[in-house]
């Protein structure tokens, strides 16, 4: 390759650049190894499943007392990803992102994919993903009787979807 | 290993600066990446979630992983990337792929070209993230490198990429390549094309 830049046509071209942002390429998310040239298989949007996905992890933290940062440590992964996680519905967590916080919760990692928007989820878990998220409260602190509650009986729904 | 050698602006200065534009992205630029540029957004980060702002309001681009981009192309002939450094520090990223797209502006349509992949700048050197950048001009040697490997793949300069919000400006403005609108199936990013004639006015 041939690349012979003068100082002249630099200074010039810089100028007009000045301080305007440059960045180019995907948004939302890194390609896993698999997939460096195609589309993503799954629609990126802000389903109430995704929305149930970042409600359910919200509150397993909060269940086990955990930080943002103590989660993000615990999985080894940025506090701002745990952040989008929880919510941004229209981010879509890597599946080893997802791996994790399954081991971490204890939670079957093929419902937890699926909820989560990486594979296609099997029929039913979208009404329970929503009766659940309807439950969830917003409460930084401490989870209320009915959150919990909520939480046990969908944690058990997605057991009996692994089984 | 090739390096050309280039300019970026100091910004304390304004004046031109020798650089130094190194043809694949090696391990030690990866390095700095998470250990020099990382800290650097996530500080910033750290201080707009402690004004409550939402992910939505954080600098574009926060959470890529170039090891995650040059593992996913590792061994793929197809790529091209290339590391930018000044001063002993690693200033930008750029990964091209120069067998993914045809071009989308008419007098040119259905010809190959070189499609930039991802173009970052070193937070420090990003308004966004710093108040004061560093360094000026890494998007005007990653565009004019990209226009020269299309070249050298005989593709008179054709490139073509999908630019995040923020950087629209840049591509329209300052490169002059041609604004072929939102895409729909790109994450609803905008693409802009650039024509071999504007890719020669963009270098002469």
């Amino acid at each position: 390759m041939k690349l012979e830049i003068t100082r002249e046509w630099f200074e010039r071209r810089a100028k007009q650049e000045g301080d305007l942002e440059i960045s180019a390429g995907r948004l939302a998310r890194d390609p896993t190894p698999d997939e460096t040239d195609i589309e993503p298989a799954v629609v990126d949007t802000a389903d109430p499943m995704r929305m149930a996905f970042g409600s359910l992890v919200e509150t397993m933290r909060r269940r086990r007392g955990l930080t943002i940062e103590k989660l993000a440590e615990r999985i080894d992964l940025d506090a701002g990803d745990i952040m989008r996680i929880e919510r941004d519905a229209h981010f879509r967590p890597e599946p080893r992102a997802v791996y994790r916080l399954a081991e971490t919760f204890d939670l079957p990692h093929k419902a937890l994919q699926q909820l989560s928007g990486n594979t296609v989820a099997r029929p039913g878990l979208q009404e329970q993903a929503l009766r659940f998220a309807a439950r969830s409260g917003e409460s930084p602190q401490k989870l209320s009787r009915d959150e919990q509650q909520a939480l046990e009986e969908f944690v058990a729904y997605l057991q009996k979807q692994q089984g | 290993m090739t390096s050309y050698p280039v300019f970026l602006t100091d910004k304390r200065t304004g004046e031109p600066v020798a650089a130094e534009l190194i043809e694949t992205i090696s391990e030690a630029d990866l390095r700095s990446v998470e250990t020099e540029w990382k800290p650097v957004t996530n500080a910033k980060i750290r201080a707009l979630m402690a004004k409550g702002l939402s992910p939505a309001d954080w600098p574009e681009g926060w959470h890529w992983k170039w090891r995650d981009k040059v593992t996913a192309i590792n061994g793929l002939l197809a790529f091209r990337t290339f590391a930018l450094r000044c001063e002993g520090k690693l200033q930008g990223l750029m990964q091209l792929n120069t067998a993914r797209a045809r071009c989308r502006v008419p007098e040119q349509a259905g010809k190959d070209l070189v499609y930039v992949d991802y173009i970052e700048t070193a937070p420090w050197n990003r308004t966004a993230i710093v108040d004061t950048p560093r360094f000026g001009g890494v998007g005007t040697i990653m565009i004019r490198a990209a226009i020269e490997v299309s070249r050298d793949h005989e593709l008179r300069g054709r490139i073509g990429l999908h630019s995040l919000p923020s950087a629209e400006a840049f591509y329209a403005n300052v490169c002059g390549m041609t604004d072929l609108g939102l895409d729909g199936t790109y994450e609803g990013l905008r693409y802009f094309e650039m024509t071999s004639v504007q890719a020669d006015a963009f270098s002469g």
